[in-house]
């Protein structure tokens, strides 16, 4: 994969780039290249520091450090007009006072070029964008269908070396949208020019891109094509954002067997034994039959379906099997309280090294109290995290200006580093209780970890050692508990 | 029902009360004037048969045409500037940090809460106190009666362009930048002609407002304009002085007539204006 | 010098500090100074011990809540009448009643001199009267205005569902309409309570010069190159249009009041 993205010339190439807001770092050491003529995507719920590159590479930030290189040449310090790449905005940022045409042709005029050119490159791009007719209209009256259009031969007309797309889509309905992606991609193909694209979508990135970049707290978490990103997600973060899925907690029992979800799988591995992983299952691939007399119900998992809905080419289940829950994507109708054997395909299974490095909660909700759930453990947070300068309403609402946001329910992602974790014998000091599972001594700590009853693991970092088997209490302060928001803010204004 | 016809008869009482003043003046600018002994004219209305004689005294009086002509000039010439400062400030201001925008905002909000008469006395005793302690000679001519009218109306044409800033897209700039602009062109070519009804609507009320002006005037005015080495006179203060002494000269019915007829012309235009603009934005619709 | 957008602030701020900031400082210096600018309270003593100073106070108070409370009243059920469809579908009769703004208020003062002449009403026989009915002429627009631009965009469906929930008539007016309105009352009140007080030209006219309004003394005083009795007035004045300041800035967001004026 590496080598082959090294014969292509590189068009751009982010080298070390950091951007700090104050003392929010938005940006952090990011690197990254792109190969001429492709279509890439960086993809990341908000706040992950994918439009901030996309502008850092245009020219409307500055980053705090490293470089930009276009075609080996640093541009970091070049203002946006000065560079060959053109922006197609998020909500289109056409000029009203200027009709379709004049649109266009705003940035050739600006370069003096004679009026017959300027005539035949509007034409042109108007029929790329499928406008011929429109070009005399004020572009208010368009729909917003027809100023993304607008706003793509706009850009295109000046013949960027980069098409930069800034969540192009986001303001579409769902049809539109569908249609405007199969259009985009077709575009790239024609033109030639390589488009980098930003979204939050993963479905979107999916569909169009060639390579995709996955961003978490402004770094990369992944690249790769969709397909890789998709089937072989790195971390259970990339598993949780990209489609729909299943995580759960496994230990590799030996060379050929898994267990998770109380059940040993078949799985070969290199994996040392008793090393812990996140188990990746996605819903469609799990096969589920009709448990008869003649089951065994040893041997195989069993669950019983606790939601049914019709999604159009299948049904998705909720299947609660023991305490987990599992969501199975299937084609055969089956209904509410059914009892299924469920299994999985050994190639199916994706497993990943669990990071101990970090207590990261991927199904951590906040409750109507703004209180962070964690299994069935609440925490103090601060939700103002979520969203920069925002505060809290006397109704416990996150409100930044006009807008106002309700995130009881709302699914999140929790942080906490392992040395933020206080850790006492004395159970009167937090309502948090685990057991310690495990103590290693690092050189000059002990790496502990315990487990709530919830089977939630933390791993705690303590300058004395715990007792396996002992029950301690865990706290936290507020400020130490990172969230990352499931999704886009936005759904939760009210 | 009834209540509609209350509520409409309630609506054109006060109307017709409102209008009284200027409706009886008006029927009294086409009468003549009654002369006291020694030629003094006598200022209060009384019917002396129909006559148009005031409306060609009215032009005649050069004191009050000179003082037309001030109070004209001196709106436009204030407008003008006021206009100019007004909005580079509020466009200034826009694209600050947000603290020097909130600082800029508060600073503007200052002449807009103050009294006027505090604003005018204040700059008086600057200039009355530079020009007697350091120039030694009365600073007081057209430029300082300029600047008053531009504290007055300045600051509402930065409240006038502020919102139309808001509400830009914040990305045209950077979409103009994008394209090529130099950032004086994405202002001037993007910015501008998007707040252009803002800045009109500015330079509207500052003419509004320093034509109506009589503080500012009366405290800042020097010799200039068309009064020549006289103080100046604007309309404003030309009547106060009038009224100060013996009461409005007949002439000024006439006047307020003039001035009424093109004020209904106005409004009548606006109104038109308003209607079509209307329609046509319902045709579009319909288109 | 690089060209930055923010760069094209610095005239109009050099402007308001050099003609409204710097001048507020050397009134503040004048009112407690004497005449060979030392430092002196006399015109602290000088006002609190000269009741026709605190008269002169109380009155134009008394004025301008009168005018105030007058205006409001006749003013707010015709701007609820324009400004309702039901009543009202055109904007002529807005227009009628804001029209007179663009005369010359001197010259409108003036004609209802004349005419209060006419009916006997005159100024030198009933100075208040005379005053108030002048004042009321003179800002009823700018009351209408204001409370006009609210009333255009009252919320239907609130007053609706005030209704359903078993208001009556009465109280969907006050429960719903006046609190939608408060920015327009507001902003009415600033733009009719300090000017009261200081635009002297109308009690003077009006009053033939019976009644005296702090605007006209601190004017008086200048003319009599009293500079720091004048000062110590309008510092008062000051202080006033300060109080007021925070008194409606807790009623309302700013930018509510200064965008439902204009």
């Amino acid at each position: 994969m590496a080598e082959s993205l090294s014969e292509n010339p590189r068009i751009i190439e982010l080298k070390n780039i950091t951007k700090s807001f104050g003392n929010k770092v938005a940006v952090d050491d990011l690197s990254l290249y792109i190969k001429r003529g492709e279509f890439i995507t960086l993809l990341g719920p908000s706040g992950c520091g994918k439009t901030t590159t996309l502008r850092m590479i245009a020219g409307f930030e500055m980053p705090t450090s490293g470089e930009i290189l276009l075609n080996g040449s640093d541009i970091s310090k070049l203002p946006p007009n000065l560079r060959p790449v053109n922006t197609v905005f998020q909500r289109y940022a056409l000029f009203p006072h200027l009709d379709v045409y004049d649109n266009i042709a705003f940035g050739l005029k600006l370069k003096h070029l004679p009026k017959d050119d300027i005539e035949k490159k509007v034409k042109h791009a108007l029929a790329i964008v499928d406008l011929e007719e429109l070009a005399e209209r004020d572009v208010a009256t368009l729909s917003g269908g027809q100023q993304q259009r607008v706003a793509i031969a706009r850009a295109i007309v000046m013949e960027p070396e980069i098409l930069l797309l800034d969540e192009p889509l986001g303001a579409l309905d769902l049809k539109m949208r569908k249609e405007m992606q199969l259009e985009l991609k077709a575009m790239h193909k024609k033109l030639g020019i390589t488009f980098l694209y930003v979204t939050h979508d993963q479905e979107e990135a999916l569909t169009m891109s060639d390579t995709i970049v996955v961003m978490k707290d402004g770094r990369i978490e992944q690249i790769g094509t969709p397909t890789e990103i998709y089937n072989y997600p790195k971390t259970a973060y990339v598993a949780d954002f990209i489609g729909e899925s299943n995580i759960y907690n496994g230990i590799i029992k030996d060379h050929a067997t898994i267990h998770f979800l109380n059940h040993d799988f078949e799985y070969h591995s290199k994996l040392k034994t008793n090393q812990k992983v996140d188990v990746v299952i996605r819903p469609e691939d799990i096969e589920l039959r009709r448990t008869s007399d003649r089951t065994n119900r040893e041997q195989n998992l069993i669950g019983t379906i606790i939601s049914k809905v019709f999604k159009g080419i299948h049904f998705e289940y909720v299947i609660l099997s023991g305490e987990h829950e599992i969501i199975v994507q299937n084609t055969k109708e089956y209904h509410v309280d059914d009892e299924l054997t469920i299994t999985i395909d050994e190639d199916l299974i994706h497993c990943m090294e669990k990071d101990y490095d970090n207590n990261i909660f991927l199904d951590a909700i906040i409750n109507k109290n703004n209180e962070l759930l964690i299994g069935s453990d609440t925490y103090e947070i601060d939700i103002t995290q979520l969203l920069l300068d925002s505060k809290i309403d006397s109704d416990g609402y996150l409100v930044l200006n006009e807008h106002r946001f309700d995130l009881t329910n709302a699914e999140v992602v929790a942080e906490i580093i392992p040395s933020k974790i206080t850790i006492s014998d004395d159970l009167s000091l937090s309502n948090i209780h685990a057991k310690i599972i495990e103590s290693i001594y690092k050189g000059d700590h002990y790496q502990i970890v315990a487990r709530t009853e919830d089977e939630d693991d933390y791993v705690i970092i303590d300058p004395y050692p715990y007792n396996i088997g002992d029950i301690v209490s865990l706290a936290v302060k507020k400020e130490d508990i990172k969230l990352t928001l499931k999704g886009d803010l936005t759904k939760y204004e009210i | 029902m009834v209540r509609k016809i209350l509520a409409k008869s309630y609506v054109f009482l006060i109307l017709l009360i409102l209008y009284l003043p200027i409706l009886v003046l008006i029927v009294f600018s086409f009468t003549e004037p009654s002369y006291a002994v020694g030629g003094r004219q006598n200022t209060n209305l009384e019917w002396n048969g129909f006559s148009v004689m005031l409306y060609g005294q009215l032009f005649k009086n050069k004191e009050l045409m000179t003082a037309l002509g001030n109070t004209i000039l001196i709106a436009v010439i204030s407008a003008f500037v006021a206009t100019v400062l007004g909005s580079l400030g509020a466009i200034g201001a826009f694209y600050s940090s947000k603290k020097s925008k909130k600082f800029i905002d508060g600073l503007n909000q200052i002449p807009v809460a103050n009294a006027e008469i505090i604003m005018a006395i204040s700059i008086a005793i600057l200039f009355t106190f530079l020009g007697s302690v350091i120039f030694k000679t009365s600073l007081f001519n057209f430029w300082t009666l300029l600047i008053g009218h531009v504290v007055l109306s300045a600051p509402f044409v930065y409240l006038n362009v502020k919102p139309k800033l808001a509400q830009l897209d914040p990305s045209l700039y950077e979409a103009a930048l994008d394209l090529g602009a130099k950032p004086r062109q994405a202002l001037f070519k993007i910015i501008l002609p998007e707040i252009l009804p803002g800045i009109f609507a500015g330079f509207i009320l500052a003419i509004t407002l320093s034509l109506d002006d009589f503080i500012m005037t009366a405290f800042l005015r020097g010799p200039g304009l068309l009064s020549g080495n006289g103080n100046i006179d604007t309309l404003s203060t030309y009547v106060q002085s009038k009224l100060k002494l013996s009461g409005a000269p007949a002439e000024l019915r006439a006047l307020t007539a003039i001035i009424f007829l093109i004020v209904i012309t106005i409004v009548v235009g606006i109104i038109i204006k308003q209607n079509r603009s209307l329609k046509s934005k319902k045709e579009r619709r319909n288109f | 010098m690089k060209f930055r957008r923010k760069y094209l602030a610095i005239p109009y701020v050099v402007f308001l500090f050099l003609f409204i900031i710097f001048p507020i400082f050397v009134i503040i210096f004048y009112a407690f100074t004497d005449s060979s600018n030392h430092f002196s309270l006399d015109q602290v003593i000088n006002f609190f011990t000269d009741s026709s100073k605190i008269m002169v106070l109380v009155v134009s108070v008394f004025f301008a809540i009168l005018n105030t409370a007058i205006c409001l009243l006749i003013g707010y059920p015709i701007a609820y009448f324009l400004a309702r469809k039901d009543y009202n579908k055109n904007t002529v009769l807005f227009f009628l009643f804001i029209m007179p703004m663009w005369i010359n208020f001197v010259l409108r003062t003036s004609a209802t001199r004349d005419l209060l002449f006419l009916i006997g009403l005159d100024g030198g026989h009933y100075p208040y009267l005379a005053t108030t009915i002048g004042l009321v002429y003179n800002y009823l627009p700018f009351v209408i205005l204001p409370l006009y631009s609210t009333m255009i965009k009252l919320d239907n469906s609130q007053m609706e569902a005030a209704a359903d929930l078993g208001c009556n008539k009465m109280q969907v007016f006050f429960k719903s309409v006046i609190p939608q309105t408060m920015p327009g009352i507001v902003s009415a009140i600033i733009m009719t309570f300090m000017p009261t007080m200081t635009t002297y030209v109308i009690s003077d006219t009006l009053s033939e010069r019976n009644i005296v309004l702090l605007g006209s003394s601190i004017a008086s005083a200048f003319d009599n190159n009293n500079w720091n009795s004048g000062s110590f007035l309008a510092m008062i004045m000051l202080i006033i249009v300060f109080i007021s300041m925070i008194v409606t800035n807790r009623f309302t967001k700013k930018s509510e009041v200064s965008e439902s004026i204009w």
